[in-house]
């Protein structure tokens, strides 16, 4: 059964966009940061401009997700792999 | 269901997103609004570049303030009214609120003795880069950014979800403007086309404005989850001058030929010292290369040891190729229109106002459309849709009023005797909220015919303070270059402003015809 996509059941599926997104955005930014060379000031400042676009996309399409329920187990799946990579990632590459 | 997501996002941001685009219009040309308010100041003509170290000497011995900051001006002009200036030190008050610190000048009298006079600054062109910030919220920064910052989130969202409703008919009806009866649907074309065309520019806008709101709390989450806490220690600071701290300063015309000479094409306009904690004297040297992006409205900046020249520091030169700033000072550049001169300020200038337009369509459909659903079968229109088309028309037209106000103010009330700083934003405030309760007081179809009047009158104060240089005394000053053009951009304005007045009295008194003629029919009202 697919049921019709709404705005009513908004709450759910903002919140999830909201939080979730930007929990996804930070695992994203420290992928970059792991994955391009060592630190510095242009690139810590540029790993932090990686947030927004990302956060920003995620909340505006987590509307099409059928309901909140599905949001927040979506994003929240997303969210615990990527943060999962990370922490596997800086196992076999520590931070420069 | 993006439609009602595009209306509900649009209509809860739309009044400050239409302060903090239209101020932000503005902004493009803060520069020539602070030379146009900039209140000549009585000192002997600039001593030489290479005369500075003396003119330093004297000033910070006998200035302590100046002993914590000061700019050497490559070439001053009434908006840097001497060779070296400096803030007052406001210990204790932040540059962020409470008016502009007062600002010292100093010169050499034909003597060779040291001058010094005080800088009249209203902040009036501060104070609008304020309000586009703060989105016009009179709160503490901190608070202002947070909900400027939420606003740009839902700005991000009616966009997309504007461009998806779009979407299924963007081909069909991307050229077609009907213009006529129906209010409806001429609106609503106009307000498609002016958001589709441009969207980047939104784009870039929403996601950006988000990181100027956000930057310190999304740094506060990597620190500790990708910096493990270090993140204090992982910034560098340039590399400090290796000469001993009582070496002597380096005269500015020689630092000036060191820059120019390590980046071709960018012109030095400030040379900005800042007293390190540990004494030694810190000097960036800001300049713009309209060639390239520029890190900040102002330009861009090197890192220089004041005592010998030396670059320490140019990732933030316009036109750095090294490394990850310059992706970063792009984004800056973006946002703040701060690359190829004049014709993009312009651009981002009609863009901003096309922007504010677009908002203003936005609110205008949704008020129509509500009224319309409330009153289809029989009904009458509910207080809250009045009380929005109100606010839209109040709200928006004393933005507009309150920042033509107060700039015109910065010249008036020298004029008058009265120094502007600390009623700059009262000034606009009182303009601003003036016009949302002539709004609510006021019949609906007379209040866009009269705010729009009210408008003109408050920006054609502008160049007729201008005018008062011309007066014999002279009750006001009217500097040439930029400052002409602000002058004369306020001329066009409050004509404008006029033509919507009339335009929209007429629209109201035929609206009141018609209205009249279809009640003929029915018994009272």
């Amino acid at each position: 059964m697919t049921a019709k996509l709404s705005s009513r059941n908004w709450t759910g599926k903002a919140s999830a966009g909201l939080l979730l997104g930007y929990a996804i955005a930070i695992a994203l930014s420290g992928l970059i940061d792991l994955a391009a060379g060592p630190r510095s000031n242009g690139k810590m400042q540029f790993v932090m401009w990686m947030v927004p676009p990302v956060w920003c996309t995620i909340l505006c399409l987590c509307f099409l997700f059928r309901d909140g329920r599905r949001a927040w187990l979506g994003l929240g799946v997303t969210a615990v792999a990527l943060f999962g990579a990370l922490w596997a990632g800086r196992a076999l590459w520590p931070a420069v | 269901m993006y439609r009602d997501i595009h209306s509900w996002a649009g209509i809860v941001c739309g009044l400050f997103l239409f302060t903090a685009f239209y101020a932000g219009a503005i902004t493009m040309f803060e520069g020539a609004i602070d030379r146009w308010a900039a209140a000549p100041v009585t000192l002997s003509p600039p001593p030489p570049l290479s005369a500075t170290p003396r003119l330093i000497e004297q000033v910070v011995a006998t200035h302590p303030d100046a002993g914590r900051q000061f700019d050497i001006i490559v070439e001053p002009g009434p908006e840097a009214p001497a060779r070296l200036i400096w803030p007052a030190d406001t210990a204790g008050a932040n540059e962020d609120h409470g008016g502009p610190a007062r600002v010292f000048a100093a010169s050499f009298g034909p003597d060779g003795t040291l001058e010094v006079a005080s800088v009249g600054d209203s902040g009036a062109a501060q104070f609008v880069d304020t309000i586009h910030q703060q989105v016009g919220l009179p709160f503490e920064r901190d608070t202002a950014l947070i909900f400027s910052g939420i606003i740009a989130l839902l700005y991000a969202v009616a966009l997309v979800s504007g461009l998806i409703v779009l979407l299924p008919s963007l081909i069909k009806d991307l050229f077609r403007f009907r213009f006529g009866r129906n209010f409806k649907r001429q609106w609503l074309d106009i307000h498609n086309a002016v958001g589709l065309f441009s969207l980047p520019f939104h784009v870039v806008m929403a996601v950006t404005t988000v990181v100027f709101a956000f930057h310190d709390q999304i740094y506060g989450t990597q620190d500790v989850v990708l910096y493990e806490s270090r993140i204090e220690a992982l910034w560098s600071r340039p590399p400090v001058s290796p000469h001993p701290a009582d070496t002597p300063l380096l005269a500015a015309d020689a630092i000036v030929a060191r820059v120019e000479a390590a980046a071709p094409g960018f012109s030095a306009h400030r040379l900005a010292y800042r007293r390190l904690p540990n004494g030694r004297w810190a000097l960036t040297v800001w300049g713009e290369d309209p060639r390239y992006a520029n890190r900040a409205p102002e330009g861009g900046l090197l890192t220089v040891d004041p005592h010998d020249g030396a670059i320490l520091d140019a990732s933030y030169r316009p036109g750095a190729t090294a490394g990850w700033q310059p992706a970063v000072t792009t984004f800056f550049a973006l946002h703040f229109g701060s690359f190829g001169g004049p014709v993009i300020r312009w651009n981002y200038f009609a863009l901003g106002l096309a922007g504010a337009f677009l908002i203003y369509t936005g609110n205008i459909l949704w008020v129509d459309g509500r009224r319309r659903r409330e009153t289809r079968k029989g009904g009458r229109e509910s207080p809250t849709t009045g009380a929005m088309d109100r606010l839209t028309i109040g709200w928006m037209m004393g933005v507009m009023a309150g920042i033509s106000l107060m700039v015109a103010a910065a010249k008036w009330l020298p004029a008058l005797g009265v120094d502007p700083a600390p009623w700059t934003e009262t000034v606009f405030y009182m303009g601003f909220a003036a016009c949302v309760g002539w709004a609510f007081l006021r019949p609906r179809a007379r209040i866009g015919a009269e705010l729009f009047t009210a408008c003109a009158v408050a920006t054609v104060l502008v160049p007729l303070a201008s005018l008062g240089a011309l007066a014999v005394p002279p009750v006001a000053w009217a500097h040439g270059g930029t400052a002409f053009w602000v002058d004369l951009g306020a001329g066009v304005g409050a004509i404008a402003f006029w033509a919507l007045a009339r335009r929209s009295g007429a629209r109201a008194g035929a609206i009141a015809d018609a209205t009249r003629r279809a009640r003929q029919g029915f018994i009272g009202d």
